[in-house]
């Protein structure tokens, strides 16, 4: 535990000290934000609930997810320090999981900054809580799957920017997969088997439901196990590498 | 991978080496670990495990859906009639997953009981026909999408399910309601009694028009209509319904008196104004029809006194704190969109769980109740509200003499600075309001008036309920719902032609004088000159079906389309009935005739009322059969046996076919009343799952408040205005050519442009203010958090740079 708190120590600091967190989180909170006020129209519903606002989040992460992670890796293979890392006295999984936490961490104060519209809709209205908090439960789980995948691709690539390509596109995927014309295109064809489990492997579907409230077993189970399975796929992968 | 590995493990240190078996980090081990992976989400997608967060649990069945289907105890068949998707439009097919889901969640209460057919509809087929029978009709003569439910030989439908499913899928899914009505409709042994008055046809005429909430009651009890002068109650009504009952005699106050007193539960749905009337009101200015229309106000003038009230029939509310929306900073404060802080009693197992409400030209009520009286309030004023004159009623409220008036009534409101009640319970034992004994019958001229002497025919409305009538597209006579889409009904080739169609010439668009006097010179706007016609709301079908429109409050669309003229229903012969204060003496139970095809009222049923099977009563049963009739030989009870229980409620038309009723909880909370008086304790909290939203209510309070700010300046301003006004007629009548008179003409001229000036930019400047909140809100919001990133960032690169520098 140690060992990870060391990594991730060594990784916040690397994400802090350096402008990459203060640009990633002034982009996500003014994309997020301004796109909830300008065209999710927060105030012209005139409803107190979150709905607009978590709306965007799905299409956000395809980008924002994949800008925190893609240097937890491939900047240490780029420079050379995968190696010297794993020669020390820790494990692979400690310290996975101290960048990815560190990632995390960034996450969750991207998040924070965006509380002040939970005290403007308690100023305006009076809405559901709860919905709030799953929402925001919701999205952060939708963000570690995308940071995780993220892992997995910066494991095996040099370049931050190949990862953050490759990454975008894998989220993208799996955002558009639970797009509701999708959906409904592959039902039209008949294919409803393959809408449902377009459904449910998509962001969309599953933060929806979170962001109405609707807390399914099967959406945590999902969006915990994609992206431990990811950690679990970037642990294999430095572990081919170090062979 | 697994070729060099026994070069490199041995340099790797050998604490990690220990770590896990080294097999589960190669390729196979990745692949048996996606295999376990793909199965533990296979397994969680069957699973319906699940936390429902939010604050009414809208995405679990509620208890009382739970109760309804497990007393069921024949077996209830729910047929799901819906049209293949190839032919279905994309827009509607996420919704037959929506409506499986919910009915998998109904079967699960009660598998045994609950059966679920899915039956493709196609054209040509067994399904087709056995959807026709079920009364399932296709929309556009060709999508189905209808569920029908069947207990032994008792059926109910929902004929479109779309109309009670959410187009967001948000949480106003009205499905489980709707579902769970139907299936205690069908499967219930025994219905309980409801008697039912209004001056309205709220039956509608000639099988149409009948209102929504009157065909709700109609499926859960046994209604029987009541005349406004019946002169006796029989003891086994399980609750007295009246809706609006303008001219009501003595006598059937005494009556309604003699039954609260033996335990009865009595619903009574009052106005001030109730729009309805006066829009029948206005169409009664069509010479082609000489019937007569009911008074618009209503009250019960003998018992609200006695119970510790006054109702005020000449005066209407005006609350800004609850006005409509007419543009962004001026509201309508006599038509009101409430929301949960209306609520009286928030605990109440009746309006717990409701939100919105709507109300137009309400009364309210004031006083506290007698002694050995409970109040519980369901609904109650603001701080900020004000009785205003019922000539600011317009038939068109969002027409421009509605604007104008709430312009007026901005400046003019006078908060009473005190609450009045809007919907309230009553519950204890009764004192009578007749302790003189039964009144005299009216004379014959005071004949009571009722919907069977001879009113017009229905009033439909263009947004009809979940159950939606035929025709029900709104007609001449007011603004076309702007927010509310064309309703979701069959086309008007699907009326019956028995009813007439509306020539366009029975649109009266003459000036009416106002029903009842101004209170103020001030507060008396003079009436619209004309009724502008309004196009009717397309009803030519859509390539997709309409679909409901999301809750709105911000700007309720109200459509009225006007009686269709009917010359063979013979006109009443009686004059207007007066205030009911006006003691008459009325011929005892003399109905007026009744209108082709009136529904004739219901066979009187002597045997007594049985309290239903297995259901606990929430309230102290009504009346009962050991009761004894007041109205027979027996003494007139001047004191309470039971106790009984009135619901008062200001305002009729909150339970009419209005469109923004429907957006709203009314129904909710008046059958919510109905279902707690007769017992329903169930449909009472499944009810309350309905449109659930939650308004800015704080904007709307800045609204108010900002004209509440300049309203004294605007008031001297105006004043100034009419007195500069009437100095230039003064000036120009005199017709003198002095160069005095001419200047002074001038400078008046110069300093009303002045004084309009003034009030334009005082308005100016109250809606810049809710600019500036609004641009506030957006600039925190939005650019704050940004910055303050952005401001981290640069503090801690030049703390680094400092600390780089020392170093």
């Amino acid at each position: 535990m140690r060992n990870v708190w060391i990594v991730f120590k060594r990784e916040l600091i690397a994400y802090f000290t350096t402008p990459l967190a203060y640009v990633l989180i002034f982009i996500f909170t003014l994309l997020s934000l301004g796109l909830t006020f300008y065209f999710g129209g927060f105030i012209e519903q005139g409803d107190a609930s979150l709905s607009s606002f978590f709306s965007f989040h799905g299409w956000i992460y395809i980008i924002f997810g994949p800008a925190i992670g893609m240097r937890l890796w491939s900047e240490e293979n780029r420079t050379g320090t995968t190696e010297l890392l794993l020669t020390m006295p820790i494990s692979p999984w400690n310290a996975i999981a101290g960048k990815f936490l560190a990632a995390a961490v960034t996450l969750a104060v991207a998040l924070l900054f965006t509380v002040g519209i939970v005290f403007t809709v308690y100023s305006l209205g009076q809405p559901d809580g709860a919905t709030i908090w799953s929402g925001y439960i919701g999205s952060y789980l939708v963000g570690l799957a995308s940071i995780a995948l993220t892992c997995a691709f910066s494991a095996v690539t040099r370049n931050p920017i190949t990862c953050l390509l490759i990454s975008v596109t894998l989220c993208l995927i799996l955002v558009l997969i639970g797009f509701a014309p999708i959906i409904d295109f592959l039902r039209g064809a008949h294919m409803n088997t393959l809408a449902d489990i377009c459904n449910s492997m998509s962001f969309t579907w599953h933060l929806g439901e979170l962001a109405r409230g609707n807390m399914r077993i099967q959406s945590l189970v999902y969006l915990i196990t994609l992206a431990g399975f990811c950690l679990f796929l970037t642990s294999v992968f430095i572990r081919s590498k170090r062979s | 991978m697994s070729k060099s590995s026994t070069a490199s493990d041995s340099a790797v240190p050998a604490a990690s080496v220990r770590k896990g078996p080294n097999w589960l980090l190669t390729g196979v081990g990745a692949l048996l670990v996606l295999a376990i992976v793909v199965a533990v989400n296979v397994f969680a997608g069957m699973s319906t495990a699940r936390f429902d967060l939010t604050e009414n649990k809208v995405h679990t069945l509620t208890q009382g859906t739970k109760n309804i289907l497990s007393r069921v105890e024949a077996p209830v068949t729910i047929k799901f009639y819906v049209s293949p998707k190839d032919i279905m439009p994309a827009q509607l097919r996420p919704y037959v997953e929506q409506t499986d889901s919910w009915l998998a969640r109904f079967r699960e209460v009660n598998p045994e009981m609950i059966t679920i057919e899915k039956l493709e509809t196609e054209p040509a087929t067994d399904a087709q026909e056995a959807a026709h029978a079920a009364g399932i009709e296709p929309r556009q003569g060709m999508f189905y999408f209808g569920l029908a439910i069947n207990c032994l030989e008792k059926n109910a439908n929902i004929d479109w399910v779309p109309d009670v499913l959410s187009n967001d899928r948000k949480e106003d899914d009205r499905i489980e309601l709707n579902l769970a009505k139907a299936i205690s409709e069908v499967s219930r042994v025994k219905k309980k009694k409801v008697a039912l008055m209004s001056a309205l046809p709220v039956e509608g005429m000639f099988g149409n028009g009948e209102w929504a909430f009157v065909k709700e009651l109609k499926a859960l009890y046994d209604v029987k209509k009541i005349e406004v002068g019946v002169t006796s109650i029989e003891d086994d009504t399980d609750v007295v319904v009246l809706i609006h009952p303008a001219g009501i005699t003595e006598e059937a106050q005494f009556a309604i008196d003699q039954y609260l007193l033996k335990g009865g539960h009595v619903v009574a749905f009052l106005d001030a104004e109730s729009y309805v009337a006066l829009a029948q009101s206005r169409q009664q200015q069509n010479p082609m029809m000489p019937r007569e229309a009911p008074e618009v106000s209503s009250t019960l003038s003998r018992l609200i006194p006695i119970w510790g009230y006054s109702f005020d029939t000449t005066k209407i509310l005006a609350d800004p704190a609850y006005g409509m929306p007419l543009s962004q900073n001026l509201v309508n404060p006599v038509i009101l969109t409430m929301g949960p802080e209306a609520i009286g009693d928030k605990d109440d197992e009746l309006t717990k769980d409701l939100t919105s409400f709507f109300a137009v030209y309400a009364g309210a009520f004031s006083g506290s109740p007698a002694s050995g009286l409970k109040e519980t309030v369901y609904l109650k004023t603001s701080d900020a509200h004000a009785m205003v004159a019922n000539t600011y009623a317009d038939l068109n409220p969002q027409g421009p003499e509605a604007i104008k008036h709430a312009q007026e009534l901005a400046y003019k409101i006078k908060p009473e600075g005190k609450q009045r009640l809007l919907a309230l319970r009553l519950q204890g034992k009764f004192k009578t309001a007749f302790p003189e004994g039964k009144p005299p019958p009216p004379k014959k001229e005071d004949k009571p008036r009722g919907p069977g002497g001879g009113f017009p025919p229905g009033v439909n409305f263009g947004d009809q309920g979940a159950q939606g009538e035929p025709g029900a597209a709104a007609q001449p006579g007011a603004q076309p719902p702007p927010a509310t889409p064309p309703p979701a009904n069959p086309p008007p080739a699907a009326t019956p032609a028995a009813t007439p169609a509306t020539p366009p010439a029975t649109t009266p668009p003459a000036a009416v004088p106002p029903a009842t006097p101004p209170a103020t010179p001030a507060a008396d706007p003079a009436k619209p000159a004309t009724t502008p016609p309004a196009p009717a709301p397309s009803s030519t079908p859509s390539a997709i079906p309409p679909r409901r429109t999301p809750i709105t409050a911000t700007t309720p669309p109200i459509s009225i389309p006007p009686a269709p003229a009917d010359s063979k229903t013979p006109a009443s012969s009686t004059p207007a009935t007066p205030a009911p204060a006006t003691p008459g003496t009325p011929a005892p139970a003399t109905p007026g005739t009744p209108a082709p095809g009136t529904p004739s009222p219901l066979p009187v049923t002597p045997a007594p009322s049985a309290a239903p099977g297995g259901e606990a009563p929430l309230l102290p049963p009504p009346g009962g059969a050991t009761a004894t009739p007041a109205a027979g030989g027996a003494a007139p009870l001047k004191e309470g046996e039971r106790e009984g229980i009135v619901y008062l409620v200001g305002d009729s038309d909150m339970i009419a076919d209005l469109g923004p009723n429907q957006n709203s909880h009314n129904f909710a909370l008046a059958m919510g009343m109905v279902d707690q008086a007769a017992g329903d304790r169930d449909l009472l909290e499944v009810r309350g799952r309905g449109a659930a939203t939650r308004p800015f209510s704080a904007l709307k309070k800045i609204i108010q408040d900002s004209n509440q700010r300049i309203q004294k300046d605007v008031e001297t301003w105006q004043t100034d205005v009419q007195k500069a006004q009437e100095e230039i007629r003064t000036i120009t009548d005199r017709k003198d050519r002095m160069a005095a008179s001419i200047q002074a003409r001038k400078d008046l001229q110069a300093k009303v442009q002045k004084l309009n000036k003034q009030i334009y930019q005082a308005q100016k400047d109250a809606k810049k203010e809710y600019d500036g909140v609004i641009f506030n809100i957006k600039w925190k919001n939005v650019f704050l958090p940004p910055i303050l990133i952005a401001l981290a960032g640069i503090a801690v690169f030049v703390v680094r740079k400092f600390k780089t520098a020392a170093q």
